[in-house]
């Protein structure tokens, strides 16, 4: 039964990259990406590894992160078999992130938290609640907490606050203190990689015909699974490159598709059940505007690095309170600019809001997106979903016929352009 | 014949007519029910009125004139800081399943019927309870109520506290200092009324009457066999919320004196071999008082009450060793939150310990555990309390609940059988 469960876990992730290597076999840069995603599959590195610290999710902010610790091992829940072994210690209703985040913590097959520290931020009732759960498991977890609104002197105070005394849990643990220079040097090497993310990202649109959806994302997300981020930067900055030779050298005639742009909870390899249906369904992801991205668009700006550590801190604090998508905010005013920014950018045809079951705070965001997005003119389709694949086909069903709703109101746009 | 079809007002007047109508009705249902109950005392009548008052006669708070309302949805807001600001404090958490319903078109799905009810009241706009409210205060203490904060901003002056998930370390406790005193600014606003140590120690001497006599109650009830039915108990610290601390506190004393004379002729309110039961988890609001009937009319005797609508939020004391008006407000802070059994914090051992002291207390023998559906926290909680109290050999049972009826009868074949495990398990014993 142990075997079956641990075949299902390396399973998923096979399968999903299997699928990516199929589509994306002209794609020479793209290995790296693929072996690095399914490293944190393979049970003899699972069993083998001993990370020193596991973040879980992606809310506090990776300057800081990088300035106390040299290789943060991030976990983004994801995993259908991850969260089947934390079924025993949570409740039903509990969201498959935090059921998958706590499945690769404790679970019968490989213990990574040994000589971990985990850290996270307590930005949900889940994650809450999930800390409790680790401590009790005689697990070492240092958590700041996140303040609920965004534009108070208050809450800025209290998140670098916050900051401050969770880098000082973390340089205690990794002997890596926080400094100015270290801080600079973190905050210029994350500005570097959400550089290339931004700049990969922007190539892979304009290339569309040479690799998949699915290949994007696995690309932008490896950027939590590589062991370094430098050297993710520098495998990213080879494939952009690539991807801008074929570009420039094929002319693909492709298909006219609806774009849409997906959003709310993030969508985490292998996990990548929402792209296949959307390519299934003969769409094409414009762009994805969830917590990962919001954040990879994030980056101190450059005057800014050469102030003292205080005030880099202070603009780590307003940029994250302001401009991150966070569920842990009142008003998750971060996601819902981002939105309108891509809108702009991008026109996509359609909005797909991805709710992962439980997460309620992306479920209270949805009018306001519905809102914003009638006045636009753009149709939004709510799917809620978890881990499991037995709701793919009735997922693919609404999908298609999603899909076909955008093609019809561009053909009626198409044809009314001509007329006029 | 004509004029019988004619109907009366707009569409929008007379959803509210019928909002009115469905919601008095099931007020009226539960107010029946517990005053039926067996052994009522008579200096209950008041409690209930304040419930019929609000529920049923749909009027507004009970509480001097002029004095202003502020609406509060949790019990971390301190009372004695809207008291000193010469407002009222009004515990707006809802329990009406005809708020839910309407709630149940605007929040989520998977929000909790508590949420769903407050946002139905809200958007439904008629009850005076909640419209005459100046100022609401949402303390951040779950999901549901931080995205509920920003509903109620939309519509109402909101106030969000931010209440930290952690509560030991010194820096926590001067982040609920700091939100209190942006709190007390707003209070300011509404009132005209400045904070200052007079009118703080003022309302703290306010409801420290009310705490002495709640403290006499609580003793009462500890007596064996049970000297008050646990759902009057509920009944009159539900009534807490809508009543002025004044006039709770004499209400409270007539009741407490009346037990007391009771208690010393004899005349409880239970047999001495029912089963006692503790009642923890989610909150139980009026008129949603499935649970506690249900336990008392199938054979249990309600002893104890662990809930934040029961004496959660006037239990402790704040312990001012600062006579400053600073020093009021730490103290405030601390006894919002430091002894507060609230499943919000990360370390919440001490709900652990103090359910163990009130099984103590109350010799109680068996543990009810609500959850409403979709309070996560309360859910993550369940399984370490299974845990210790298997190791006691109490028995535990989770029931999950909505706000509607229609799981009653399933409920109450769960909590017979409950009693009747009790019941056998005591034999056993023997």
């Amino acid at each position: 039964m142990k075997s079956t469960e641990h075949n299902s876990f390396k399973n998923e992730a096979m399968e999903t990259i299997g699928r990516i290597e199929t589509e994306n076999s002209n794609l020479f840069e793209l290995k790296w990406f693929m072996e690095t995603a399914l490293l944190r599959f393979d049970e003899s590195y699972l069993k083998k590894t001993r990370p020193q610290v596991i973040i879980l999710g992606n809310d506090i902010p990776a300057e800081l992160l990088y300035a106390v610790c040299d290789h943060p091992f991030y976990i983004l829940g994801g995993s259908l078999g991850t969260a089947h072994w934390a079924d025993e210690l949570t409740p039903r209703d509990t969201d498959p992130f935090s059921r998958s985040t706590l499945g690769w913590l404790i679970n019968p097959d490989f213990d990574i938290t040994k000589d971990a520290l985990t850290v996270t931020a307590t930005s949900s009732d889940s994650r809450r609640k999930l800390i409790s759960v680790l401590q009790n498991a005689g697990r070492k977890v240092a958590a700041m907490d996140v303040p609920p609104m965004n534009n108070t002197s208050n809450a800025i105070h209290y998140y670098k606050d916050q900051m401050v005394m969770l880098a000082e849990k973390i340089g205690k643990y990794t002997h890596k203190h926080l400094t100015g220079g270290n801080l600079r040097h973190a905050v210029r090497k994350v500005a570097r990689a959400h550089r290339q993310w931004q700049r990969f990202t922007v190539t892979a649109h304009t290339a569309k015909g040479f690799i998949s959806d699915e290949a994007v994302l696995l690309v932008t997300q490896c950027m939590y699974f590589a062991d370094s981020l430098d050297e993710w930067a520098l495998h990213t900055v080879a494939l952009t490159a690539e991807l801008e030779t074929l570009n420039k050298r094929f002319m693909l005639k492709q298909k006219e598709k609806p774009n849409v742009l997906i959003l709310g909870s993030p969508v985490v390899f292998p996990n990548y059940k929402v792209p296949q249906l959307i390519a299934s369904a003969n769409m094409r992801i414009a762009a994805i505007a969830d917590s990962l991205s919001v954040e990879a668009a994030l980056s101190v700006k450059r005057g800014s690095r050469m102030i003292s550590a205080d005030r880099i801190l202070d603009q780590i604090a307003q940029d994250h309170l302001r401009a991150t998508s966070s569920g842990a905010r009142v008003n998750n005013e971060g996601l819902y600019s981002y939105f309108l920014h891509l809108v702009d950018q991008l026109r996509p045809d359609g909005i797909v809001c991805h709710i992962l079951k439980g997460q309620i705070e992306y479920d209270f965001e949805l009018p306001h997106i519905e809102k914003a997005a009638e006045e636009l003119d753009i149709p939004v389709f709510r799917l809620e979903t978890d881990y499991q694949y037995q709701d793919m086909e009735q997922l693919r069903i609404r999908m298609d016929a999603f899909g076909e709703m955008l093609n019809q109101r561009n053909i009626v746009k198409r044809k009314a352009k001509r007329s006029a | 014949m004509s004029e019988i079809y004619t109907r009366q007002g707009t569409p929008e007047e007379r959803r509210k007519a019928r909002f009115l109508n469905k919601s008095s009705a099931t007020a009226i249902k539960y107010l029946r029910k517990i005053e039926d109950l067996p052994h009522k005392p008579e200096a209950l009548k008041p409690f209930t009125d304040v419930l019929k008052h609000v529920f049923v006669d749909m009027q507004g708070a009970v509480k001097p004139k002029g004095v202003p309302s502020v609406g509060t949805y949790c019990v971390m807001v301190p009372p004695e800081l809207i008291y000193a600001a010469g407002a009222m404090p009004v515990k707006l958490c809802g329990g009406s399943y005809t708020a839910f319903n309407v709630g149940d078109d605007i929040a989520p799905r998977d929000a909790c019927p508590l949420v769903k009810a407050i946002m139905g009241f809200e958007s439904i706009g008629v009850m005076p309870v909640y419209q005459e409210c100046q100022l609401m205060a949402v303390p951040i203490t779950c999901d549901c109520k931080k995205k509920l904060a920003g509903y109620l901003a939309e519509h109402r002056k909101t106030v969000t506290l931010h209440v930290p998930s952690g509560r030991d370390r010194d820096e926590d406790m001067e982040q609920y200092v700091r939100e209190l005193y942006l709190f007390s600014q707003k209070l300011t606003e509404v009132t005209g009324i400045e904070l200052s140590y007079e009118r703080l120690s003022w309302a703290c001497g306010m409801t420290a009457a009310a705490q002495y006599e709640l403290s006499r109650f609580i003793e009462l009830r500890r007596k064996y066999p049970l000297a008050i039915k646990g759902t009057h108990y509920m009944a009159a610290m539900n009534a807490i919320s809508y009543t002025h601390i004044t006039l709770w506190t004499k209400y409270m004393h007539d009741l407490c004196d009346e037990i007391e004379q009771k208690a010393k002729h004899g005349e409880m309110a239970s047999k001495e071999n029912r089963p006692r039961i503790l009642i923890t988890g989610s909150p139980i609001v009026f008129p949603n008082f499935k649970l506690p009937l249900l336990s008392e009319e199938r054979g249990g005797a309600l002893v104890a009450d662990e809930t934040c609508m029961g004496e959660r939020g006037a239990y402790d004391p704040p312990a001012i060793v600062d006579q400053s008006t600073d020093g009021i407000m730490r103290a405030l802070a601390n006894k919002s939150t430091r002894p507060c059994t609230c499943p919000t914090f990360v370390d919440n051992k001490r709900r652990l310990y103090r359910i163990m002291q009130m099984l103590e207390d109350y010799k109680v023998q068996g543990v009810i555990y609500h959850v409403l559906r979709g309070c996560l926290v309360y859910d993550y909680e369940y399984q370490v309390m299974e845990e210790e109290l298997g190791k006691l050999g109490i028995p535990i049972i989770r029931v999950e609940s909505d706000y509607n009826e229609e799981d009653v009868e399933q409920l109450r074949i769960r909590v017979e059988a409950f009693i009747e495990l009790i019941k056998y398990g005591r034999r056993g014993d023997k």
